[in-house]
């Protein structure tokens, strides 16, 4: 009898541990698509998972396809933007979710940029608050920095190339 | 293309919480013609990856049960170490060396305590409860995966 129990109990604990480790917690799943996003604005701002926290720099905007990118997708560039403090297009997705651990994923492309004499750089900045950041140089080279580790490359692209990014962040091994 | 999975140290020594990422372009002189696309973000606490796969899981899973039924809580112990597995940094021993612990205790009381309604009832929904939820999580856990692959 209380062997049937003990194996009830742990039928039940090892499942429920094991599907709480299954199921994601989406912080953010944003496309830039309609209804949310529309073509030829900013994108969309505010606190859903398919928004984006706000614009801090410049004026980035959703267009219809961009390079490899075949649906719609947030185009970066820096026209328009003269005045100094604006030099940059940014956008800022909040996090603070106290989690262990931050799994990125999204899709990159370029166009006109390595290796043209672009005075630019396209970098993913993590807010720890000590800066990590990843960046995408106009050289090719995808570079990380860690203000008080190791710091390197860690691939290559090209224009019109279609970047598969994903970044798994834990905080407790730190890596 | 080569895909690269970060896998440096660099969040080292931080251990504070990533308050926001930002998407940056620009410089301190500008220039015109480039640009830069972006699609597809997608931010999660970190269950994307599939780590140990769902067979595997649930081998070792029955595995365990068969350990308690044997009364080997070592084995039980043993067992579920590896099911919380190192390779992916995603540890859940401490919750399963709880669980062995309780079952030690519940070992040495009363555990109808526990357990009064309809003991079979529940555990069959309980685990068809879960069998769903784990299939239509398993989705999820393989799409990006496959993604990788496709961008190799």
């Amino acid at each position: 009898m209380k062997l049937k129990v003990l194996t009830g109990v742990t039928i039940f604990q090892l499942l429920l541990a094991a599907s709480a480790q299954a199921i994601p917690t989406t912080y953010y799943d944003i496309d830039f698509s309609t209804p949310t996003h529309n073509v030829g604005a900013a994108p969309t701002t505010g606190t859903g998972t398919d928004k984006v926290s706000s614009v801090v720099f410049g004026q980035p905007v959703v267009e219809s396809s961009f390079g490899a990118l075949s649906s719609e997708s947030l185009v970066f560039n820096t026209t328009g933007n003269s005045q100094r403090c604006c030099y940059y297009d940014q956008i800022k997705l909040g996090l603070g979710k106290g989690s262990d651990r931050y799994q990125v994923l999204f899709d990159l492309s370029t166009e006109n940029y390595v290796n043209t004499g672009s005075g630019n750089t396209f970098t993913l900045l993590f807010d720890t608050p000590e800066v990590r950041n990843i960046y995408f140089n106009n050289d090719g080279t995808i570079r990380y920095y860690n203000t008080y580790g190791p710091s390197g490359a860690i691939g290559n692209f090209t224009d019109g190339s279609l970047l598969n990014m994903m970044i798994d962040v834990s905080l407790v091994a730190n890596t | 293309m080569n895909d690269t999975l970060l896998s440096s140290s660099i969040f080292s020594p931080s251990g504070n919480d990533i308050n926001s990422m930002r998407f940056s372009f620009g410089g301190s002189s500008t220039t015109s013609f480039d640009s830069v696309g972006l699609d597809n973000i997608r931010v999660t606490n970190g269950e994307l990856f599939a780590s140990v796969p769902e067979p595997a899981a649930l081998s070792l899973m029955l595995m365990g049960v068969a350990a308690i039924r044997r009364k080997n809580i070592t084995l039980y112990c043993l067992i579920s170490s590896v099911f919380s597995g190192g390779a992916d940094n995603d540890s859940h021993a401490p919750e399963i060396a709880v669980t062995a612990f309780l079952l030690v205790l519940l070992r040495q009381f009363n555990p109808q305590i526990c357990w009064r309604v309809s003991r079979e009832k529940v555990r069959f929904g309980f685990v068809l409860a879960i069998t769903f939820i784990r299939l239509v999580s398993m989705k999820e856990r393989i799409e990006p995966v496959a993604n990788l692959s496709e961008a190799k």
